[in-house]
């Protein structure tokens, strides 16, 4: 008992921060995401002597939180994008460029289909490789390459237009003072 | 490979360069530049979505695993002894519920119904942490033992705040009490009963009792002290724990793990440590 203890502990401390971001992308609500991480690591528990290959535990602890995820949204069907406004700085006048970049991107993320983003994070997040992805999500490697393609694509498309947009109002600014 | 193929490698995998790209760069160096352009685009991606993460979540996950641990040694010892303490269905609403709170709930009214635990569990006062912490100026690693016991030593000490309602006349005062120990209040603390400031050692620390299904429980905020993990303790029929948080450490005691759970979740959903 006291290895498993130990081991879930181990488990808790190595995953649980990206499994939260895991969650939070997929669900899009902070609150939702960390009952999400909850629940998995509660059906860990319970099924944590099952588990024989340590190595595995990353992409079996996934693989709970995407079922949980699966379970709960047909439940709740919970509101998308709850949290994205307040995300986006209100006024761009007093933002780091920088940072409003990054809040930008954030609320594109939000945007982009679950079947893009998905292989993204697992590729970028985790460091997942293309076949362990494939694999993850039942996938042919093919399409994981093409979803990865896809999703940086229209995420610079998006991003260079929004910026377009962003940097045409700040002139307009300028000129008017 | 042209450079379509090669611009749709780059974006697939930007991190990955195989031979075919590698013997492509070579012939056309000035391409470099997008691979480095599609780095740093994957590296602001990367950092976008290392979203911050709840104060606490490690600890509450460990405290979840702990009751779960806590109900199936308790419906281990009620099958052998022949005796029904849950029963069988409220053990399957147990397992098939999503929610954390209806799960803690509903362990909280089966398991622990003892309201006199209850109200002596949160009789914590300004003295409980006299003597406990030494040079409470700056850093102090605690001692959990000496802690625990010492709040214990102090568990019946002044009963009137765990009953009293007595909370700040406004919003700001609140806050105020918050800031004092380094802590933000995003939104109120659902069930807080009372909230004031305790003399720790000539430091200020923070003194909060929440009701939690009628039964108090009380947490001391002590900016300026240090424990290197989440202790939960058990002693003298009271339960709790003792965790870090950015600058200080929140204890948090209860007559029972369930109680404390809630309690944990409800304060960091609304308190944040800067």
């Amino acid at each position: 008992m006291q290895h498993k203890n130990r081991f879930f502990e181990q488990l808790v401390s190595a995953y649980a921060n990206d499994l939260y971001r895991y969650a939070y992308w997929l669900c899009k609500q902070p609150t939702l995401a960390e009952d999400l991480v909850q629940e998995t690591f509660a059906r860990a528990w319970k099924s944590i002597e099952s588990l024989k290959d340590e190595k595995a535990a990353k992409a079996w602890l996934i693989t709970i939180l995407r079922r949980e995820n699966a379970r709960l949204y047909e439940k709740y069907q919970p509101q998308l994008l709850e949290i994205e406004e307040s995300l986006v700085a209100d006024d761009y006048h007093n933002e780091p460029s920088n940072k409003l970049e990054k809040e930008q991107l954030h609320h594109m993320i939000l945007k982009l289909p679950d079947e893009y983003k998905e292989p993204l994070i697992l590729q970028v997040m985790w460091g997942f490789s293309g076949d362990e992805i494939a694999k993850e999500l039942d996938l042919k490697l093919a399409t994981v390459n093409t979803r990865l393609f896809r999703a940086r694509q229209q995420l610079k498309q998006i991003f260079t237009d929004e910026n377009a947009v962003l940097n045409l109002m700040m002139e307009q600014e300028g000129a008017k003072k | 490979m042209n450079e379509m193929t090669f611009r749709t490698k780059l974006l697939t995998h930007p991190q990955i360069l195989d031979d075919e790209m590698i013997e492509y760069l070579e012939a056309n160096p000035e391409k470099k530049s997008l691979v480095q352009s599609a780095r740093e685009f994957d590296q602001t991606i990367s950092e976008v979505l290392d979203v911050e993460v709840p104060e606490g979540l490690h600890a509450r996950i460990l405290l979840n695993q702990s009751y779960q641990q806590n109900l199936e040694t308790s419906s281990e010892s009620s099958e052998q002894s022949g005796k029904d303490v849950m029963g069988v269905d409220n053990v399957t609403v147990l397992e098939t519920s999503v929610s954390n709170d209806t799960k803690i709930g509903f362990v909280n009214n089966v398991l622990f119904g003892s309201w006199k635990m209850g109200l002596a569990a949160s009789v914590m006062g300004v003295a409980i942490l006299f003597g406990v912490w030494q040079n409470s100026q700056h850093i102090t690693p605690l001692s959990g033992e000496a802690t625990i016991d010492h709040i214990i030593a102090h568990i019946e000490h002044d009963p009137s705040l765990m009953t009293a309602v007595k909370l700040p006349n406004s919003e700001q005062e609140l806050q105020q009490l918050f800031a004092n120990v380094g802590a933000q209040l995003s939104k109120p603390v659902e069930g807080m009963s009372y909230a004031g400031m305790c003399d720790v050692e000539g430091q200020q620390g923070l003194h909060i009792v929440m009701q939690e299904n009628g039964q108090p429980v009380t947490i001391i905020v002590m900016p300026g002290q240090q424990v290197e993990a989440m202790h939960a303790f058990q002693k003298s029929g009271y339960q709790g724990e003792i965790l870090p948080v950015k600058g200080g450490v929140v204890a948090i005691v209860a007559n029972s793990m369930e109680q404390v759970a809630l309690a944990q979740i409800r304060f960091f959903k609304s308190v944040k440590f800067a």
